[in-house]
Formats: structure tokens, C-alpha cells, sequence
């Protein structure tokens, strides 16, 4: 059935030995279950006993907790794949060849980026699904799903939380970017493959604690974790924290991987100028995660501590502003770390689509590069309502002027697009429809940095709309354009034209209609957080909901379509959409290695003036470049 | 050459149809309901960014559906376009040029000068016959106490919080996050939002912190009259949060004065 | 497995080298935010039952001390003396050890008010200087460990260089928190 493939340094082992062994993933979680009952009862038995000693306290679940993930990662491979060899013990681990490969640590990047996209997926299901809970909730004036308001509010906070950390920053740079970049560079590996393993079993874990929260308890702060209620929310908000721990160690481990692949694992001819427009997006990306991921860890670990011990911080003896500064810090290049892997997917999937040399080339890495600079000068522009005047003026013009940076993305594509010849694919439809979207989100933006304006919406549902506009409208979209722009990469499979196109369409209307209406919903006086509102608003909302519902419907069936396709799909050739990105030039899917012959690159990737491949011919064998 | 001017005319004629659009509705309502002279400020701000941004998304919006319908590929090859070129020093000049000017002039109008607006009427000299109102914020409930006129906590018949305020006036409001009921506890106070819809302005609440808002009201209306004349909390502060209200009456001087004797009545009873 | 470890070449030991080096600039941030955290909760107050030697000075000097024998090995691994080597680290150890106890030790027995805002500050200070202090101490062990089994020699030693750039992280950033909370 499955065949000893490789040991984890590359080499066949010398001798097929079989230990009896659970699958991995049930082995992590046994591991994790007896980790958290030792540790767990150490601190609340033992060294911590607490009044009326119960079992779970919250010092004990944090320790407890700790313990697991680590079981869990030990559990999954990461024992027998890092830690025992580190410590001088290198040991065999089988891998097979078969879908197992994808349920146990693995250093293939294929094989990880392939993991990360599942869990990003398994991750918005979850989140969305949250969402469905909510919008439905908002139907009625009245409380009529929830029984109370904080059940509410804490599955407000796990779809903010789910989504930003396990969707947002990881569907295109710990999926997308682990699987592609290597193959992108001319790479047959990417350059730290041992970490990236062990980064992306911290995903799963770390989507689990946060929507595992309601059973420690209720939290009511939503995803920025708001101090002081924070530290006085129920003990639900300890798995926020932690969860967004794992999640935030995970991106950071993909930031250094990535990074350095880049870096280092370039092909020859591969020079800086050369540099594909995605890899740019995840060495922006990757730059931003490196700072700010360890800035929001340490913030979050400030109010776990408030949490647990608990340390007044953030309370009114102490600074509330305190918290909402170190977060903000970390919120607002958060967006950005969303949203520019969809910037640079735009200028990466179009001259492809319509055949056209890259308009303007250096002009889109610039806008890249500068959209990550001032990314970290803005932050403020969420505090107007709780700075002195003194302070607006400055954010309000960074804030302004991080326009000019992204209108770079939309310079470069007009230009590339006008006297194309653009083949209206659906991953060029979803690319549109996510450029319209984020041209409103962006508007909008434009609109709440004028802090007179921002002192009337902020905190209502138009806040609300912006945003979604911004990461559903720009990063969602280009993550389905970029599932069936890669679909024959990682299938060799086409899906179907119609469905994708019927499927676009569905959802750009569906979310339009929901998200628009937003706006509305804010200026007509609705804020957020509120499960229970003034009867005037109920009529809008239940459309919203009802639009809602419809666009979740539209992105399952997305999905399974995309599923379908994976498996029944029409068999297509290796490069379908003749594009001369070097991904592009080796087998659909890759064979047992990217490149049999490293490539080497002899021009830019974009330049369509020319039939010319952008890569020396493999003078070694009879067929183009790449496995068979 | 021809597609430039195809282009232009289409670009034209949407903006215009855009502005029309963008009109229309700043002679409505964008705010919806407005009650207070800062509303009006913020509204025309909200109007003038629309009315400057029309063309700047017209231009986008017309770019991507003129390039997805005008060059579209025809036919199932895949054929390379016969046009190519990697750069054009004019459009991009002109672009970024564009884009730096508007921003700049979005900085000084509306940002800049409706601040500028905004500080002046914080202004001490300018606010020396206020009407100051002591907003306390606690969870779940909105405490009014009007200092001038000795009421500790202006409460309807039921009890319940209610805000009367005289109209054509300027209000000083003075927000505080803390629990008077439970002094003995320094942790209680989270941070909430004061937000009167019609009002145009909110701000938040920090426990330890003073903050005040300045409203000047400008006409006579009452959460009866529009239900976005109430006070609203904008910030989460707990499963309470949205229980968090208050109506707002804005009424005539003599009736605020008549409302202050039965309110001192009330008190004294 | 074989015994036979692939030496690694220049372009693998630059990767290596870049990697840590993001990696540690990225973990220079939570010291930042720490020494922020400091003076916007705490001002520059200094708590007069605060132990000056304990959580302080004394982890200080043994970090940079230690420092001294992580290096030295580093030397010998680059020219064979793996004997020398694993004895410089050995010490190293010992000192790190003692270090971490220092360091931590507020967190068993302190003397000022935990709940007021340089006791606070200082705790999450120690308590985040140890976590670190911990890691590199894990980190020095697995080279210890991988050593004496023969698996560190002078082509392929980057473990040894890698624990010196994290012990001297280490001992930096727990000098820059030293002088934020007591001399600043």
C-alpha cells in the first residue's frame, strides 16, 4: 500500500525498518491528552491549589495547555523528526507516498503549503460558520438564536480571531507561499524545511483552542481583546490568548522560511530583478509578520497575564490605553499582512491572462514595499476617539497617503491590461471582481481616515462593512482566483468554466448587496457588538442576513466544486494558461522533486513580447525542463 | 488613439452620472438624521470626499470593464497580444502625480480644516455658556447629572435615564467610566462609548480618564421623533453592552427649564 | 543513519546565518515592547524593596560571563578541538544555569508589591527574560548533547555558532531590560 519513500534528510534509508505505529495524528492527540491531565493537575492539585480546588483553573489550563501543544506537536512527528535528532538520536521516519503524507509532519513543501491550505479552509468554514450563527442572530431585533448576549458576543470573537489569524494571514502565505515560492525561485526545496513541518501543525491546534473557548467560558471583547474588559471577561478569553499564541508562532515560522527561500534558494539567473511579483508580495508580507507577530505576542502575553494572575495592567489603575496602543501597533500592519499577497496575486495572474508584458513593474514592487513602510505609521487612525486632538492630525496623513503606495497595484494592472488580450477565465473574473471590491473597501478607508467623519462611524457597522470590503472583497476573492489559477498546478486538473464563472458571479452579488447595505446600517446609527438593536434597523438587517446567508452558501459550494474538480477534473497539460513563471515549467502536478535539473533563468518572467521561454533549455534530456 | 477617446467619454459620462448620483443624496441625508451643528460639518465632509472621489473611482471602474470587454480575447488559442510595452513615463507620471495632489488637498480640506473647526470650538473662550452635562458611564447604564442646577442623577418617572438638553446651545459633556454604586472596587471600569447618533461626534470612555465632547444642538427633536436621538454605547464593555441606551430629548429653553424644576422636585421627593 | 554528517557549504552556513539573524531581530521586538510597556505603566519608578542583585545585576553578569566559554567553543569547534569544546560548553552551561536561577528568582520571593506597577512590570520582565534564558539553555543542551555523540565537528558546527549568536541575544536583551527597570 504506501512505500517507504524518503527519510527526512532526503535520502532512501539503507534498511526498510517498520515500527508498529499509531497514525500521527491520533498519537498527537493521546500525547496532547495525557500532557494537559499531568500538567494541568501538577499546577491545580499540586503547586497551585486554588479555593475549593477545582480541576481547571486558569493557571493550571495555560500550563496545561502549553504542555499539550507541544504532546501534540511531539506527537505528530516533530519527536521523532527535530527533537530527537537534535539531541543526537536521528531517527527513521517513514513517510508514505499516499494521501497519509498530508496527516503526519512533513518537510515536503508541497506537501506543507497543501496542509496549510486545508487548515486555512477547515479554519473559514469554522469562522464562517460563526458568521451564519451571527447574521442569523441579527435577523430579529430580539434575542432569538442566542439564549444571552455573551454567548453572542463570544462567537463574535471567534470569528474575528479564526478568521484573521488562521485565514487571513495564512490562506496565501503559509498556503499559497509554501507551496509555490520554491517552485517559483527554481528551488527543489524551500530553505528551513524541518521548521516549516513543525509551523503548520501549530494551525490546527491553534484554531482549536479558540473555538474550543466557550468551555472555559464566555469572553465578550471580540478579536482585539480590549482591556480592561478583558481582564474582567470570564475565563473563555485565556484560549484567545493562547490560541492566537500557536497561530501568531506558526505565520512567524513561515515569515523566516519564506524569506530566506527567497534569499538563498534562488536558481541561477534568478537576480533581483527577476524576483516574481507573488515572492515580492511574501517577502513584503514576511518583513511585516517578522516585526509585528512578536509585538502582538508580547501585547497578548501582558494580558494573559492580566488574565490569570491577575496583573492590573490595563485596568483603570493601571493604563487601558497602554493595551490599546501595543495592539493597534500590531492591528493595523495586520491588515496589511492580509492584504497585499492579494496586491501582488493581481499583477502576478494578469499578464498571464492576457498575455502582456508586466506594465510598470517596478512601480508595483515599490508600491509593495512602501504599503509595508507606512503600514507601521498609521495605527492611531483606530483611536481617534480616544486621543487628544493633538495626535489626529499626523495619522490622519499617513493614513491618507498610504493610498498612493496601493493605487500602485492598480497602475500596474490597467496598464498591463489595456491592449491585451485577456481571456476571461474565472481566475480574471475573481481578480476584477476583487480589484472593484477593494477600490470600495479602499474609498471607504479614505472616508473614515478624515477624523471628523471617523468620530461619527467609528465603532458602527459602517467600520464593519469597510473592513470586510477590504479582506473579503480583496484577500478572499484573490484566494479563489488563486485556487483556480493553481488548481492544474497542484492537480494537473481543470475545473469547470461554467461552474467557476456561475459560482463568481453568485458570490460578488451576494456579498455586494450584504456588504453595502452595511454602510447604510452604520450611518443610520447601528453599532457594533449588539446581538439586540433599536426595531428601526431590524428591516435593513434582515436583508443583510439574508444576502449573508446566501454568500456563505456561495462559498461552500465554492469550495466543494473546487473539491470535485480535485479528483474529476478533465486532465489538462502542464502549463494550461501558457504562462512563463518558472512554477509553470515542470510537471502538473510535480513529480518526486520540483526540478529534476535545477533551471537556469536568462530573462524577467513577464515579458510577453516574445514567445521566448524565460528559462535556458535542459540540454540534458530530450523534454522541456521539469520531471516527468 | 481610438480606444483612449472611447475610453474618455465613457469615463465622462459615468463621473457625471456618478456626481449626479453623489448629489442627489448630499441634498437628503448621508448622516440620515442630523441634530447637531457637528453632525452638519461632519455630513458635508462625508459629501465633499464622495463628490472629489467620484471621477478617481469612475476611472478604475470604467478602466477594469472597458480593458475586460474591449480586450478580451476572442477566440479559444491562446494568443499573445500584438501590443506590448513595459512601461508609459506619461501615464505614470500623470498618475502619481495625481494621486499625490488629491491626497494633499484632501489633507488640508476636509481633514485638516474641519479639525481646525472641531478645536476651535473646544476653545475655553468660546464655551464659557455651556451647558455642562456629567456623563457617567458605568455597566449597563448611562448616568446624567447636571452640575449647574444640583440634579446628581436626571431619571424619568420609571427611574430610567434620560437625557433633556435645550436646543441652539452648546453642551459640554464630561465623561467618566467608573461605577458609583461600587466604589470599593478600583478594577470595575471598562472603557465604553458615548454616541448620539443625530450628534455626529462619539467618543470613548477610558476608566482613570476625563474626556469631554462638545455639541452644539440646533434643533428641537427627541428619541420619539427619530430613534437615532438616543445615547448609544459604541464600545463593547460586556454582555450588557447593547442594553446600553438612553433617550435624548432636545426641547425649548423654557421647556428645559420646566424639565431642571421638576427634575430638582423629583430629586428632593 | 550513518554517522556521516554532510559539512555544510558557505551558501547553506549564510542561510543559516540569515535565518537566525531574522529570527532574532524579530524577538528583539518583544524586549521593545516590554521596555514601552515599562515606562508607560511604571514611569521611571524604581520599587525600594526591589532586589537590585537577584532578577537584576547578578543574571546580568553571569549571561555575559557565559558568554565567554560559548565563544571560546566556537573557536575550538572551527579548528577540532571538539574535547576543549565540549568543555567550554559544559560551563557554559553551568554558568547559564545559575543565571536562570537568579533570574527567576523574584518570581518565587520577592518583596514588593506584585500588583503595583514596577512589581508587575518586573515580574513579566523576569518571567519573559527566563523563557528566553530557558530556550537557549534547550538549545545549548541539544549541542551539548549532539557533541558527545560525535555529531559537531569542524565542517559542520553551525549548532555551536548558532547557540553563541542566542546566548549573546539572550544576554543583551536582559541588559537592555536590567538598565530600563533600574537605571532609566
Amino acid at each position: 500500500m504506501s512505500s517507504i519513500a524518503t527519510d527526512l534528510l532526503g535520502d532512501s534509508p539503507s534498511q526498510t525498518h517498520r515500527r508498529p505505529m499509531l497514525p500521527p495524528v491520533v498519537r498527537g492527540l493521546i500525547w496532547a491528552l495525557i500532557a494537559f491531565l499531568v500538567f494541568n493537575t501538577l499546577i491545580s492539585e499540586v503547586l497551585d491549589r486554588m479555593p475549593y480546588h477545582p480541576f481547571v483553573t486558569r493557571a493550571s489550563v495555560t500550563v496545561g495547555w502549553v504542555a499539550a501543544v507541544c504532546a501534540w506537536l511531539l506527537g505528530v512527528g516533530v519527536w521523532e523528526g527535530v527533537v530527537k535528532p537534535s539531541f543526537g538520536f536521528p531517527t527513521l521516519w517513514e513517510t508514505p507516498t499516499d494521501w497519509r503524507k498530508y496527516f503526519m509532519y512533513s518537510t515536503d513543501h508541497r506537501v506543507i503549503g497543501l496542509q496549510y491550505i486545508f487548515s486555512s479552509i477547515g479554519g473559514f468554514m469554522i469562522a464562517g460558520f460563526a458568521a451564519m450563527l451571527m447574521r442569523l442572530e441579527l435577523m430579529n431585533q430580539n434575542l432569538w438564536v442566542f439564549s444571552n448576549p455573551g454567548a453572542y458576543l463570544s462567537t463574535v470573537g471567534i470569528h474575528g480571531t479564526v478568521m484573521m489569524f488562521s485565514v487571513g494571514t495564512v490562506g496565501l502565505v503559509g498556503g499559497f507561499g509554501n507551496y509555490l515560492i520554491p517552485l517559483m525561485v527554481g528551488s527543489n526545496k524551500s530553505a528551513f524545511p524541518r521548521m516549516s513541518g513543525i509551523s503548520q501543525w501549530l494551525v490546527p491546534a491553534g484554531i482549536a483552542t479558540v473555538v474550543l473557548s466557550p468551555v472555559l467560558g464566555q469572553w465578550t471583547t471580540g478579536w482585539r481583546g480590549y482591556e480592561p474588559l478583558a481582564s474582567q471577561d470570564p475565563a473563555g478569553i485565556v484560549f484567545y490568548y493562547l490560541g492566537v499564541f500557536a497561530l501568531t508562532t506558526s505565520s512567524l515560522m513561515v515569515a523566516i522560511n519564506l524569506t530566506a527561500t527567497i534569499l538563498f534558494k534562488r536558481a541561477p539567473g534568478l537576480t533581483w530583478n527577476r524576483i516574481p511579483m507573488f515572492a515580492w508580495g511574501m517577502l513584503t508580507v514576511s518583513l511585516l509578520n517578522l516585526i509585528w507577530l512578536p509585538e502582538i505576542q508580547m501585547a497578548f502575553l501582558l494580558g494573559l497575564l492580566g488574565a490569570v494572575i491577575p496583573f492590573p495592567f490595563f485596568t483603570q489603575v493601571g493604563s487601558p490605553l497602554t493595551y490599546l496602543e501595543v495592539f493597534w501597533l500590531f492591528g493595523h500592519p495586520e491588515v496589511y499582512i492580509v492584504v497585499v499577497p492579494a496586491f501582488a496575486l493581481w499583477q502576478e495572474i494578469l499578464p498571464v491572462m492576457g498575455q502582456k508584458s508586466l506594465f510598470a513593474r517596478q512601480w508595483g514592487i515599490i508600491g509593495l514595499v512602501f504599503v509595508m513602510i507606512l503600514s507601521g505609521m498609521v495605527w492611531a487612525h483606530h483611536m481617534f476617539t480616544n486621543m487628544s486632538n493633538s495626535q489626529m492630525l499626523p495619522f490622519s496623513f499617513f493614513t491618507e497617503i498610504i493610498s498612493i503606495p496601493t493605487g500602485f497595484a492598480y497602475l500596474v494592472v490597467i496598464g498591463t491590461l489595456w491592449k491585451a488580450r485577456l481571456r476571461l477565465t474565472t481566475p480574471t473574473l475573481l481578480i476584477l471582481m476583487s480589484m472593484f471590491n477593494f477600490l470600495i473597501g479602499g474609498v471607504t478607508g479614505v472616508l473614515l481616515a478624515d477624523p471628523v467623519v471617523n468620530l461619527q462611524v467609528h465603532d458602527s457597522f459602517f467600520v464593519v462593512a469597510h473592513f470586510h470590503y477590504t479582506i473579503i472583497g480583496a484577500m478572499i476573492f484573490s484566494w479563489f482566483a488563486a485556487f483556480y489559477y493553481w488548481l492544474p498546478k497542484f492537480t494537473g486538473r481543470m475545473y469547470s468554466e461554467r461552474w467557476g464563472k456561475v459560482l463568481s458571479v453568485w458570490i460578488f452579488i451576494a456579498f455586494n448587496v450584504a456588504f453595502l447595505q452595511m454602510f447604510l446600517l452604520g450611518l443610520h446609527g447601528m453599532n457594533r457588538w449588539v446581538p439586540v438593536y433599536p426595531a428601526y434597523l431590524q428591516p435593513m438587517n434582515f436583508q443583510v442576513s439574508l444576502f449573508a446567508i446566501l454568500l456563505g452558501i456561495g462559498f461552500v459550494l465554492h469550495f466543494l466544486h473546487i473539491a470535485w474538480m480535485w479528483w474529476h477534473g478533465p486532465r489538462v497539460e502542464e502549463n494550461p494558461w501558457r504562462s512563463k513563471t518558472l512554477e509553470w515549467q515542470t510537471a502538473s502536478p510535480p513529480g518526486e522533486e520540483n526540478f529534476t535539473t535545477i533551471p537556469t533563468v536568462v530573462r524577467g518572467f513577464y515579458d510577453y513580447s516574445d514567445d521566448r521561454s524565460a528559462v535556458a533549455v535542459d540540454v540534458h534530456s530530450d523534454a522541456p525542463k521539469g520531471a516527468r | 488613439m481610438a480606444d483612449i477617446v472611447g475610453f474618455a467619454v465613457a469615463w465622462i459620462v459615468t463621473s457625471a452620472l456618478g456626481e449626479l448620483g453623489v448629489s442627489a443624496v448630499r441634498r437628503g441625508s448621508i448622516y440620515y438624521y442630523t441634530a447637531s451643528n457637528q453632525a452638519l460639518d461632519g455630513e458635508s465632509a462625508f459629501g465633499f470626499i464622495l463628490m472629489m472621489l467620484v471621477p478617481v473611482v469612475a476611472f478604475i471602474v470604467v478602466m477594469l470593464l472597458y480593458n475586460m470587454i474591449r480586450f478580451r480575447a476572442r477566440g479559444k488559442e491562446i494568443v499573445r497580444s500584438h501590443v506590448q510595452f513595459y512601461t508609459n513615463k506619461t501615464f505614470v507620471t500623470v498618475w502619481i502625480a495625481i494621486s499625490v495632489v488629491v491626497n494633499l488637498l484632501f489633507y488640508l480640506h476636509p481633514t485638516a480644516s474641519a479639525l481646525e473647526q472641531m478645536f476651535n470650538g473646544e476653545e475655553a473662550r468660546y464655551n464659557r455658556q455651556d451647558l455642562i452635562v456629567n456623563v457617567t458611564a458605568r455597566q449597563w447604564q448611562w448616568l446624567f447629572n447636571y452640575p449647574q442646577y444640583n440634579i446628581t442623577q436626571a431619571a424619568d418617572a420609571n427611574g430610567n435615564s434620560v437625557m433633556f438638553l435645550p436646543a441652539d446651545r452648546t453642551i459640554k459633556f464630561v465623561l467618566r467610566s467608573y461605577d458609583p454604586f461600587h466604589t470599593y472596587d478600583a478594577n470595575a471600569g471598562v472603557i465604553h462609548g458615548f454616541w448620539v447618533p443625530a450628534f455626529g461626534l462619539k467618543q470613548d470612555i477610558i476608566p482613570g480618564e476625563t474626556r469631554y465632547l462638545y455639541i452644539h444642538t440646533n434643533k428641537i427633536t427627541s428619541y420619539d421623533v427619530n430613534p437615532m436621538v438616543r445615547v448609544q454605547c459604541t464600545e463593547v464593555c460586556g454582555p450588557g453592552h447593547p442594553f446600553m441606551e438612553a433617550p435624548v430629548h432636545v426641547v425649548s429653553a423654557r421647556d428645559f427649564q420646566k424639565w431642571i424644576v421638576s427634575q430638582q422636585k423629583q430629586q428632593q421627593s | 543513519m550513518d554517522d556521516v554528517i554532510e559539512p555544510l557549504t558557505p551558501k547553506e552556513l549564510r542561510k543559516n546565518r540569515f535565518g537566525l539573524l531574522l529570527f532574532v531581530t524579530s524577538q528583539l521586538v518583544p524586549t521593545f515592547v516590554l521596555i514601552n510597556v515599562r515606562f508607560m505603566l511604571a514611569d521611571d519608578d524604581v520599587s525600594a524593596q526591589a532586589d537590585p542583585l537577584l532578577g537584576g545585576l547578578l543574571p546580568v553578569l553571569l549571561f555575559l560571563l557565559g558568554a565567554v566559554p560559548v565563544w571560546r567553543a566556537v573557536r575550538f569547534a572551527a579548528v577540532g578541538s571538539t574535547d576543549r569544546m565540549r568543555r567550554q560548553l559544559a560551563l557554559a552551561g553551568v554558568v547559564g544555569v545559575v543565571g536562570l536561577i537568579t533570574q527567576i528568582w523574584p518570581l518565587i520571593h520577592h518583596r514588593y508589591d506584585a500588583l503595583a506597577p514596577f512589581g508587575e512590570v518586573h515580574l513579566a520582565s523576569v518571567g519573559v527574560g527566563g523563557f528566553f534564558t530557558l530556550v537557549t539553555l534547550i538549545l545549548l543542551y541539544s549541542v551539548i548533547a549532539r557533541a558527545g555523540r560525535g555529531q559537531v565537528g569542524p565542517e559542520h558546527y553551525w549548532g555551536v555558532e548558532a547557540t553563541g549568536f542566542v546566548w549573546s541575544f539572550n544576554a543583551v536583551s536582559w541588559l537592555a531590560i536590567y538598565i530600563v527597570m533600574f537605571w532609566l
